[in-house]
């Protein structure tokens, strides 16, 4: 990890530079430019406000905010792990080119993402102003832990896109599984409260990194209360420890990629 | 004041022999077609996988050198650049590097829809440079590549011919110890290659080394001191231009004859002129 971080800070200028290029090339290749990050989240919480309160009628008082709180950060993290897994194929030129450690085109997405992501956030919380206060500061650490948690996934992610271009396509479908199976359109006490779904399947759900994720965030930018500190600081433990495996599995298989693509 | 100095060195240290930069022995590199990520993780490797790009190469550069590198199509030439540039860790053999490199090859690493001055910015950055630098070297980077107003404009309205004069202002403005040029000089009009010359004799006098790949023997007779001829991944010829190239245009005239006539594969180094 060490090491890492000294070959990103190395490169800071690269990395500057390529965030710049993400951010200027994905707003000037449309008509509407930025807005469509604040229309895009939008137009989702439309959709499923529309299905969820209009026709099945349920959701509690502010669905649409409730729901647009999981909407973003699901966005941002789907986002962030289809982009880390094609951040090597789709960036083949430069590294035949450049002499700029690889890992760099890994954690730029993340980055990027947590840029927008920052935006998404910030509308809820314009929206929602009447619970802001010294907790919203919390944002940041979760900000900062979806950009770590990202990362370490799309290490593996981005090394297997290369050998298996399959990885992309199959990736789509578990994202969109993953969706209805973190709390986005619904609170998470809903799954424990039915009494049909057994306990080992609740402690399993649990597991779910997004459920604890989704949760802080809507207790801070619904609620407007502090989070659960446990939830969050094992997650922060276990993406360390995924990251550190998924870097040392990079350093190991990455001298090898240039020749795959 | 220079030249002074260049004199007194000379008296003070008679003879210096030149400093190998680059250091090629045995090198061989090959492909694993279909390669999974268990044999990689493993280590295993599977022979009848492997295409062998590159087999045997031994060469050095030396301070103030420029060698061409010419040969047919898939002959290895961007393999051996891309080895130059530890992009590529060869299979086989040692390879050993001092400074820092620039490989420049066409058209890569521009991002089409923003102005040519950005790109400026972010080829620079990817080449290691601080933002500070690029800034102090942005007008003489625009003069060199003399495009006009087209510095402002999006890259996707670029000629190919103007691409390479960017790209190669860019390169050759942050002065890397080693130069290696892939076919970037055929695209320029005959002014610009003019220019590009001029300025890779100046990177020559300053001591730092080149490889120029090209498919045009008369620039490499024009610019180089040494020329390296590859075919099938494997060195046929190296040494003097004239020497080299010359047997590479008889041996161009009719490949399969002359192949019948040596009577063999290029398995080693046959001919070694110096």
């Amino acid at each position: 990890m060490l090491r890492a971080t000294k070959d990103i800070w190395e490169n800071r200028h690269a990395l500057r530079s390529q965030f710049y290029v993400n951010i200027k090339t994905t707003v000037a290749t449309t008509r509407l430019g930025l807005l469509w990050w604040i229309l895009d989240p939008l137009l989702l919480m439309l959709i499923y406000y529309f299905v969820v309160k209009v026709i099945f009628d349920r959701g509690g008082p502010n669905y649409h905010l409730f729901a647009l709180c999981g909407i973003v950060t699901w966005q941002s993290f789907s986002r962030s792990i289809t982009l880390c897994t094609s951040s090597l194929t789709s960036n083949a030129g430069l590294i035949k080119q450049a002499l700029v450690p690889m890992v760099l085109y890994v954690i730029i997405s993340p980055l990027v993402q947590a840029f927008f992501y920052l935006i998404g956030l910030m509308i809820i919380m314009v929206w929602n102003w009447p619970v802001l206060g010294f907790q919203t500061i919390g944002v940041f650490i979760l900000v900062f832990l979806m950009v770590l948690m990202s990362f370490a996934i799309g290490l593996f992610l981005s090394i297997f896109e290369v050998y298996i271009r399959d990885t992309g396509k199959l990736l789509s479908y578990i994202l969109r599984f993953g969706f209805y199976i973190s709390p986005i359109l619904y609170s998470p006490d809903r799954i424990y409260e039915i009494a049909s779904i057994p306990d080992y399947a609740k402690t399993l759900y649990s597991l779910n990194p997004m459920v604890h994720f989704i949760t802080a965030v809507r207790d801070l930018l619904f609620f407007g209360r502090m989070f659960d500190y446990l939830p969050i600081v094992i997650t922060f433990g276990v993406t360390l420890c995924i990251m550190q495996i998924g870097l040392v599995f990079f350093r190991r298989v990455s001298p090898y990629v240039p020749k795959m693509i | 004041m220079f030249m002074s100095e260049i004199l007194i060195n000379a008296v003070s240290q008679p003879v210096k022999a030149p400093q190998p930069m680059v250091t090629f022995s045995n090198v061989g590199l090959c492909f694993q077609k279909h390669a999974s990520i268990f044999d990689l993780l493993f280590g295993r490797k599977k022979k009848d996988r492997e295409f062998w790009a590159l087999q045997n190469i031994s060469f050095t550069v030396c301070e103030g050198d420029t060698i061409g590198i010419i040969g047919r199509n898939g002959s290895g030439k961007s393999t051996l650049s891309l080895v130059c540039t530890k992009i590529y860790r060869p299979d086989r053999g040692k390879v050993e590097i001092n400074g820092r490199v620039q490989l420049l090859a066409l058209g890569v690493g521009f991002e089409k829809q923003l102005s040519g001055r950005e790109n400026v910015y972010i080829n620079g950055s990817l080449m290691g440079l601080k933002f500070s630098e690029i800034r102090r070297q942005i007008d003489d980077i625009e003069a060199f590549a003399d495009i006009g107003d087209f510095m402002d404009e999006q890259m996707r309205t670029y000629s190919s011919g103007m691409k390479s004069r960017l790209a190669f202002a860019i390169a050759t403005a942050i002065r890397p110890e080693i130069l290696i040029l892939d076919e970037v000089l055929a695209t320029g009009d005959k002014a610009f290659q003019d220019k590009a010359m001029e300025r890779m004799k100046n990177l020559q006098s300053l001591a730092r080394c080149a490889l120029v790949i090209s498919h045009n023997p008369a620039q490499l007779r024009k610019l180089c001191n040494k020329v390296i001829w590859l075919e099938k991944g494997k060195i046929v010829m190296q040494g003097d231009p004239e020497t080299v190239l010359s047997a590479y245009s008889a041996f161009c005239a009719n490949p399969k004859e002359w192949m019948a006539k040596n009577n063999e594969e290029p398995n080693h180094p046959k001919i070694i002129v110096n």
